[in-house]
């Protein structure tokens, strides 16, 4: 029988590539953080150095294969996202991720039919929990992620911003640019919104810019969840199977 | 079919003003003053009609109540580079007499186009024809300037959504040494606090965020805004 090495946190999920698209969209936003993995689950929330978007995520422990946290309530691990986006790009299909806190040290582990293991350091950040953003939403809207995708990429070469107006029935968005004009109309009615409550005809534009920056989070997805209210910011909610979620906080632009 | 760029719509009406005969104005000027200022201007300053200097050079407030302006707007904390600047009427009056009603009204159209163009977030009526003349487009009641002085006024000019302001015109401070304290105390009170408000719209689109964050004791994220 070997030695058992006790680490710190052991996080072991079982697919890997989930979280290489999760990390492929953080780290367009957000160089570096610090995770933190509680009983409840792992999360993680930072601004981009612009304050313009937050990224905020919370994957409940139960969504893992196996989920240890040692000793403490919790346990912090700052990481350098391009760093752990390198690593994760090597992510195939089958591969299952093991994260490994130890110390000062990180293992990042894809296991298939062999284990790949790449140690990394940790990012020695102070860690200072920040708010979640309070907005009084008015549009809630729930869409299949291909949905998203499909609209982000029709807008994108059009515009340099989203404008999302909700009617009592169906939420716009809207791409404009000196040259085009592009607009899709979304609702349950036509399949293409699985929710959507609308309690004003309130609308908002953002940079299209962290919209697209979205997309690979979105590839894992399952389903969108798009929050917004009158000159608001915007909260896009991936999510994913096993109640994991990656939210997007992005500030409006005033037009 | 060509695609137009650059398009500068305010240019446009910058043009057509240059060369208006609408009105008999028109036949004494040297020159029509349309206005100047940025095109992303968010603060407009509304005068009454160009004056003797104004219509030499067909630029608004160049004389000795440009340099009055220019004084007051440093005392709310702005700069000619901050304000697009123009008249009610683009043409001058002959011997500064105030313009007509009739003369107002033919030339507002050219007023209004700017609003819609320019779309500035508050509006700075200095004299009395500009207040009236703006109160009349918001649709509010013009009773008289002492009534409308410090005054903010939330207002919908042609669809765009702002405020207007109302003070007396720089020109009355040059010979009222008591009125030009009660202009230098609009432009240092109300009004530099609604130019600070639209500043600070202006600065939350690079404080972003900051603007919703706040420590949010029971987490539910979806408080009301603070």
């Amino acid at each position: 029988m070997g030695l058992v090495r006790m680490v710190d946190a052991r996080l072991y999920f079982s697919d890997a590539r989930t979280w290489r698209y999760m990390v492929g969209s953080i780290e367009k936003i957000v160089e570096e953080g610090v995770f933190v993995a509680t009983g409840e689950g792992l999360s993680f929330r930072a601004l981009d150095t612009s304050h313009v978007a937050m990224v905020d995520l919370f994957y409940p422990s139960s969504a893992f294969v196996e989920y240890e946290v040692s000793g403490k309530d919790s346990v912090e691990f700052g990481v350098s996202f391009e760093l752990l986006a390198k690593v994760l790009r090597r992510a195939r299909k089958d591969d299952e991720l093991v994260i490994e806190v130890d110390g000062e040290k990180l293992y990042v582990k894809l296991k298939s039919r062999g284990e790949r293991v790449f140690k990394i350091p940790q990012i020695m950040l102070s860690y200072e929990k920040l708010p979640e953003p309070k907005i009084s939403f008015t549009v809630r809207a729930r869409m299949l992620s291909s949905t998203f995708r499909e609209v982000v990429k029709d807008l994108e070469p059009h515009s340099e911003s989203i404008t999302f107006k909700a009617t009592d029935e169906a939420l716009l968005a809207v791409g404009r640019s000196d040259i085009a004009t592009a607009e899709i109309e979304m609702s349950v009615s036509r399949g293409s919104l699985l929710d959507f409550d609308a309690e004003s005809n309130d609308k908002a534009s953002y940079s299209i810019e962290y919209f697209s920056e979205m997309l690979s989070s979105a590839q894992a997805a399952d389903s969108v969840a798009i929050r917004f209210a009158e000159d608001a910011p915007v909260r896009v909610d991936m999510e994913y199977l096993g109640g994991g979620r990656l939210t997007f906080y992005v500030s409006p632009r005033l037009e | 079919m060509g695609v137009e760029r650059n398009h500068d719509p305010l240019a446009e009406i910058e043009k057509r003003i240059m060369s208006c005969t609408k009105c008999r104005l028109h036949s004494n000027r040297k020159h029509a003053v349309p206005g100047e200022g940025p095109r992303n201007a968010e603060i407009m300053i509304v005068g009454e009609a160009p004056g003797r200097m104004e219509d030499l050079q067909g630029r608004p407030f160049v004389g000795s109540a440009g340099r009055i302006l220019d004084e007051m707007l440093s005392r709310a904390g702005l700069s000619r580079r901050d304000v697009y600047i123009t008249n009610v009427v683009k043409c001058r009056p002959p011997n500064n007499r105030d313009p007509t009603d009739e003369e107002i009204m033919t030339c507002l159209p050219y007023l209004v186009s700017q609003i819609k163009i320019l779309r500035p977030k508050l509006v700075i009526a200095v004299g009395r024809h500009a207040g009236r003349t703006l109160y009349h487009l918001a649709g509010k009641r013009w009773s008289s300037m002492a009534a409308a002085r410090r005054k903010t006024v939330k207002a919908n000019i042609s669809g765009v959504e702002t405020t207007i302001v109302v003070t007396y015109h720089p020109a009355a401070a040059l010979y009222n040494p008591q009125l030009r304290k009660e202009l230098e105390s609009d432009f240092s009170g109300f009004i530099k606090r609604e130019v600070t408000r639209v500043k600070g719209v202006e600065g939350s689109r690079k404080l972003g965020l900051d603007e919703w964050l706040h420590p949010d004791p029971d987490g539910s994220g979806e408080g009301s805004r603070g």
